[in-house]
Formats: C-alpha cells, structure tokens, sequence
C-alpha cells in the first residue's frame, strides 16, 4: 500500500531511509518481512508490503534485510520520493 | 594428546585420527548445509523455523566448515606417512596417494572455494551468476560422499557406514520433498528426477559392496606402499 | 474514425484546431506541402541559453506535460536525457506510437492524418538533446497488416528525404501489440534485444535505455505540440487552456454518442462540452470511462460539469490518463464492464511481479463474482469490501503503473457506484446483467497470438 503517497505517487511523509522493492527479483521469500515486522509485512500472496520509512533505532535491522534477501530484491535508499 | 599441527605432522596415528575425524564431520555438516540450502524455497514462510534463520545458518555452517576443512586438508599434507602435497589439495587427480578418490575431493573442494568466494561478492556479481556458481553444490556434495567411501580407510566401519548412509539419505529426502513441493504440475522430468534418487541409493550401496567394502580396495584404490617402515597398519 | 475539430452549439471551453488544423475535409493525409502551408517551416535550432538550446526553456515556459498517460514535464525529461548524454554515450529519441489503450485513435489518427508535425517533434527533441537516431514505435494494427500509421509516417519520412529535410535519420519499428509493450522501459528493452517487458527503475530510460543508451521517449501527440511550440512560442501555447495546465489536448471520445471520433480541445474543457462536440448522447447514459481503460468510471451527472485536466479530475479521484471519455450506455452494466476490462487487463500483465501477477487475476474473479456470474446464486456481501483490499494490494507494487491503473479502476467502480455494486453483492444485478452470456459494450481487443512479449516469435 502506498502509504503517504498520493495519486502521482508523491511521497509526503517522515523523511528517512527506505526500504525499495524490485518486484521483478522479488519471489516472496518473506526473510525481510521476518526480520524487520515494524516496516514490512506480507500481502495475500506473501509479498512484501512497506508500511513507511525505516525508524532509524531499526536502520541496521534493515540492512540486514537486505543483506539477507535471497535475490538481492531490496535497496536502502535515502531519497524521500518513490 | 598432542594437539596442534606440529603434533599431526610427527605423529602418524594423531594425523589419521584427525584426518578422519574431521572428514566425517565435514560430511555431516555440508549435508545439514546442504540440506538447508536446497530447504529454502520461494513463496512460503518457514514452517518451523524462520526463513531468515535457517538461511542464515546455512551461510554461517557453510563459511564454518571451510575452518574446517583447512585444518582437514593441512592435516593431510602434513602428515607424513602419506605423501599428498599442497599441489594435490587443490589440483585433481594428479597426487600418487589414490588419486581418483582423492582427486573427487579435491574437486569438491574447488568447487567449494569458488561457491564462498562468489556467496560472499554475492552483492557485486548480482543475483543470477552468484546462482549459477551455487549449483556446483550439487555436485560438490556427491563427490564429497565419493571421497570419503573411497580414501576413508575404516569405511568397513558400521558406525562410519551408518553416518554416511545417513547423510545421504538426508539430502535424498531433501531433494524429493523440493520436487514434490515445487510450483506448478508434477511433470514428466520430475517425476523422472524423483524416481531415479532411490535408483541411484541402490546404485551407490551396490558399489560400495563391491568396491570400498570389498577386500583388497586399499591397492586397487591406489595407495602406495609405504614410504616408511615405522608406519603402523592401518 | 472521424475527426472533429470545432464544436456545434454552446459549449464551456474551446474547441481550438491546433494539431488537427488544416486537415484535408476528405479525410487524406496532410502532405508535406499542406502542412508547410498550414504550419510553416521548423525555424532552425536558436543559439544556446545558459548552456543549453533554447527551445528547452521555451518548452519549459510552455509548461508542456506528456500526453500519453504519464504527464511528465517534457522540459524536464530533455535535460535529464541531456545530462546522461555523453561523446560516447549518444542520446535516442523514440517517438511512443503504441496506443495500447484499446479505444484509443488519438494518436493513430494524428499518425495517419498529420506525420510532418510529428516528426518535427521528433526532430525538435531529437536537436535539443544531440540525438542523431530516431525509432518511431508502432504497433501492428489490427488484423495484423500494417496499420495505416505505419504507411502515413514511411510516406512522410520519404517526402522530407526527398525535399533534405531529414536531420536524423528515422526508423520506424513494429513492437508487439501488447498493451505494457508500449511502457517507455519495455519498449527501450524490446529495441535493445529483449522481451518487450517492463524494467525495474531507476535507472529511467533517460539514463539507460535502448542499447543502454540514454532515451527520450515521448508520445506522439507530445511531440505534435512541441513542434508548435518551436514554431509559435510559449506564450501562444498558453493563449488556450487553463493557467496550470495550458494548451490542448486530443480526446477520443466513443460509446453512446453521435459521431465518435477524436477531437482536440482545450486543456480545462468540461466533459459535457466535449460530449457535446460530438452529437450528443444517442441514449440515456449509464457511466462514463475516463482516461483509458486503466482509468476510472463517473457517474454521468457528476462527470458533466467535471474539467478534462489534471486538477478537475483529481477533484472527483481520478486522472486524466490518455485523452479519452467513454460513454456506457443505460442498457448495459457498468459491473460486467469493468469485469470484462480487469479480466482483459489481467491477461495483459507482463507476469513478472507478484502482487501484478495474483492480484489482477483475484480482482478479475472477484468481479466477475460481482457481476452475477452463472451458477453463483449466493449473495456475496463481502466481496467489494475484499475488492477495494485487493486494490489497494496491486497499488503501487510492481516495476510499472499497470496494476495502479487497474486499482484506479476498480475502486472508481467502487466509489462512484456504491449503490449499484453494493445491489449485485446483494444478490441483486441489473437486467444487463442478467442475460447470458453477459452483452459486452467497450472494444476488447481479440487476444493476438503472435505477439508476445518475449519477442520469440516476432520478428
């Protein structure tokens, strides 16, 4: 779900580092939503949803994430736009 | 007991003992890692365990296991009742010591020297050369199991046979339920695929009868006589 | 397909020729000698201003926007192609004639009716950002021949390389007719050797596209305008439209009316006026589809008094997508509709993400349960409610717009006709859809079995 985004995708919320899906790579292992269930969580079919920027006490958490992915399917990004 | 390589290297009984010993616990803990591995399929949550717990156990048995495999094939070269030198530990089939049964592990070894390399560059090479790498485990670990059948020297060992048939039974199993669970029908090749692993326990139990198991496989293996006289049998 | 270009009666807002100015009454195409005498020359490329051609800042002042769904600043995707270009790494410019919208004309027939402006478009762009390469994209009508684009633009390219007014050279490329096919990074990895399916971006095309390149791919009908613009100035182009969105716009307009067909009208005009400038309704409406089929649905009394611009359709939840209004008729249901739309829709998804892959096939169902399908009996209480979760799932959450485009349209469904979907989970469906099999009323492409994403079989 787009959270904080409106229909042109503009992202209005907390600024902070976040979490990107490439949903092409993405085959729904589900290791992110495990290790870092305050940010991600899983759809119907056990994709990843990101609820919001990553708080930053959990930061590592994500990068662990991210290293953990078994397709290399999540970026950290910076940028507050989508 | 003298511990420590000094010790291996002036101690031949010491040097087999570790030499097998650690042999066999690398067999056991690249079938868990094996295992593991081919247990973490796309699309569904760990049943049991946390994905992200038996993936990353895989990761930390595997990067452990090379410690211990180090000291294996250190253990080897330095012992000197057997001749094998560095040269044999990384290139196959050329030592004079059972070169064959040698040579497979050393193989697998290769094999799984490129697998940590590309495992922990996983980030710079990208997703699908990394993958095509990892799937020289599955040849890693038969020739892994070869190795040990055909140089472990106490194979007559029940309690030895009984680890490795273990072992392999454990990737077998971990191999149909893969292919039993995997998306889409239950084609031909699969069905193929799951009907040929218990062919291909009877064929290995069949060859270990009549091969390792058989009296007289140290000389037809290939084992030099020995280089020293103070050598105990083994 | 007609083409209509001023209005009959009373109307609010403007019916302004520009594009469409000129065009032969008999329905041929403006050669390259009417469309000097209507348009006049391309002036020559003006000295730089602040380091860039000058066209830019006038197509920046223009405040000209992407017509082809996206809306993107065309001032603004120049320069990001610009700033990617190098002496080793040479720009391209695609002209995007896809049109995968399936009720869409508008811009087959500025394709087939005007080429010359364009390809001036092309040209204009193709200068301001040092590309010495431009591929028009088609894809292959109906039928499987050629469309007549195709025809109309090899004849125009002919008639300027015999009059050497050919700067970049120009090629024209048959894509697959799939509806993603035509998405900017699709279409840029189809012209680099692979499937025409969507990438994951960043990085845009306009850093890596075709042969990893840097890419300006812009629609037909954008380029059309800024050919003008390069002619006329910014200030002309505001002279119509509204202050924040300026210009006009090409708008197919099909359904229950008169004489459907494509007109050009200001940016701003409300959807009563445009309805009006083709005949009047010829039967009492049901809905009205804006914006494509990836769009969203009004009610009629709601819809008329709404300005065809991007604010007057974010003030009723909804966007302008490609020019396009439809208008469904009271004898057919608006849930059958938006059924048959999802299921085709689903059908067309590249099949590479997840929640694009499972959602639009769930929706689909979940529609088709809504409808009244054969055989469902029960009443289904809960299904618009699943309905809008399932939207808001495939929201956002693949590597192009396609299932945000779905989700629009299933909660326009939702929201704008509450009463009529909450009637069929009732149990309850209206007598369209009641008979069997259900009577469809939008165009649905039939399903091409040549053409397919991976490229294998196209050639």
């Amino acid at each position: 779900m787009a959270l904080n985004a409106d229909a042109t995708g503009q992202w209005s919320g907390p600024v902070g580092p976040r979490l990107v899906v490439d949903w092409i790579k993405c085959e729904a292992h589900g290791l992110c939503a495990e290790l870092l269930p305050e940010v991600v969580s899983l759809d119907d079919w056990g994709y990843p949803i990101i609820r919001g920027p990553v708080p930053p006490h959990l930061e590592f958490l994500a990068n662990r994430a991210k290293a953990a992915c078994p397709v290399l399917a999540l970026r950290l990004t910076r940028t507050r736009t989508r | 007991m003298r511990t420590g390589l000094v010790g291996v290297s002036t101690d031949p009984q010491l040097a087999w003992f570790v030499l097998r010993a650690s042999g066999l616990v690398l067999l056991v803990v690249y079938t868990i890692s094996t295992a593991l591995g081919i247990a973490s399929r796309a699309g569904q949550a760990g049943r049991w365990v946390p994905r992200f717990v038996s993936n990353d156990l895989h990761r930390r048995i595997s990067l452990f296991s090379m410690a211990l495999l180090f000291a294996h094939v250190a253990t080897a070269v330095l012992d000197t009742y057997v001749v094998i030198t560095w040269t044999d530990a990384v290139v196959p089939f050329v030592g004079t010591y059972r070169p064959q049964w040698l040579g497979l592990g050393t193989l697998a070894l290769d094999i799984l020297l490129a697998v940590v390399l590309t495992s922990l560059l996983r980030h710079r090479i990208g997703h699908r050369a990394w993958l095509v790498i990892h799937y020289g485990t599955y040849a890693a670990w038969p020739l892994m199991v070869l190795h040990s059948l055909g140089t472990g020297t106490d194979a007559r060992r029940p309690s030895v046979l009984l680890v490795t048939l273990g072992c392999v039974v454990v990737v077998l199993l971990a191999v149909v339920a893969r292919l039993l669970d995997a998306p889409g029908r239950l084609g031909a090749a699969r069905l193929a695929a799951m009907v040929s692993l218990p062919l291909l326990l009877v064929g290995l139990v069949l060859w270990t009868r009549q091969g390792p198991l058989a009296p007289g496989w140290s000389n037809r293996a290939g084992t030099p006589p020995p280089s020293s006289s103070t050598g105990s049998a083994k | 397909m007609t083409v209509t270009t001023t209005s009959a009666g009373p109307a609010t807002g403007t019916f302004t020729a520009r594009l469409l100015a000129g065009l032969p009454a008999d329905g041929r195409v403006l050669d390259i000698g009417g469309h000097l005498r209507v348009h006049g020359l391309l002036p020559e490329p003006r000295a730089h201003r602040r380091g860039e051609p000058s066209v830019i800042a006038e197509l920046e002042a223009a405040g000209l926007t992407g017509r082809g769904g996206g809306g993107y600043p065309l001032a603004a995707k120049i320069r990001a192609v610009r700033s990617a270009s190098g002496l080793t790494r040479r720009p391209v410019v695609v002209v995007n004639g896809a049109e995968s919208e399936p009720a869409s004309r508008k811009d087959s027939v500025l394709l087939a009716k005007a080429p010359h402006l364009v390809l001036d478009g092309a040209q204009v762009v193709a200068d301001a950002v040092g590309a010495r390469e431009i591929i028009v994209w088609l894809h292959r009508g109906p039928g499987g021949g050629p469309s007549g684009a195709r025809t109309a633009v090899e004849r125009a390219v002919a008639e300027r390389d015999d009059r050497g007014m050919v700067r970049q050279p120009v090629r024209v490329v048959d894509g697959p007719a799939r509806y993603v096919a035509g998405e900017a990074s699709a279409l840029a990895r189809h012209l680099s050797g692979g499937g025409a399916r969507p990438q994951t971006t960043p990085p845009r095309v306009s850093e890596r596209g075709v042969g990893g390149r840097p890419t300006l791919v812009s629609n037909v009908e954008t380029l059309a305008h800024a050919a003008l613009i390069a002619r006329h100035g910014a200030d002309w182009f505001h002279q119509v439209g509204t202050p924040e969105e300026p210009g006009t716009l090409l708008i197919t307009v099909f359904g229950a009316v008169r004489s459907p067909g494509v007109l050009e009208a200001a940016a701003g005009t409300t959807l009563g006026a445009v309805v009006h400038a083709v005949g009047a309704l010829t039967a009492p409406p049901a809905a009205v589809l804006v914006g494509g089929y990836a769009g969203g649905w009004l009610r009629p009394t709601e819809a008329w008094p709404v300005p065809y611009s991007r604010a007057g359709l974010r003030s009723v939840g909804l966007a302008p997508g490609v020019g396009l209004v439809g208008v469904l008729p009271a004898d057919r249901c608006v849930v059958v509709e938006t059924a048959r739309l999802v299921g085709w829709l689903a059908g067309e998804s590249a099949g590479q993400c997840g929640p694009c892959l499972n959602g639009l096939p769930a929706l689909a169902v979940g529609l088709r349960q809504l409808a009244g399908e054969v055989g469902r009996a029960a009443r289904a209480t809960e299904l618009p409610a699943r309905l809008a979760r399932w939207a808001g799932m495939v929201d956002g959450r693949g590597a192009c717009h396609h299932p945000d485009g779905v989700a629009a349209l299933v909660r326009s469904l939702l929201s704008h006709f509450a009463d009529d979907v909450a009637a069929h989970a009732d149990g309850r469906p209206c007598d369209a859809a009641r008979t069997v099999p259900y009577l469809g009323y939008l165009p649905l492409p039939a399903p091409d079995p040549v053409a397919r994403l991976d490229g294998a079989l196209w050639r």
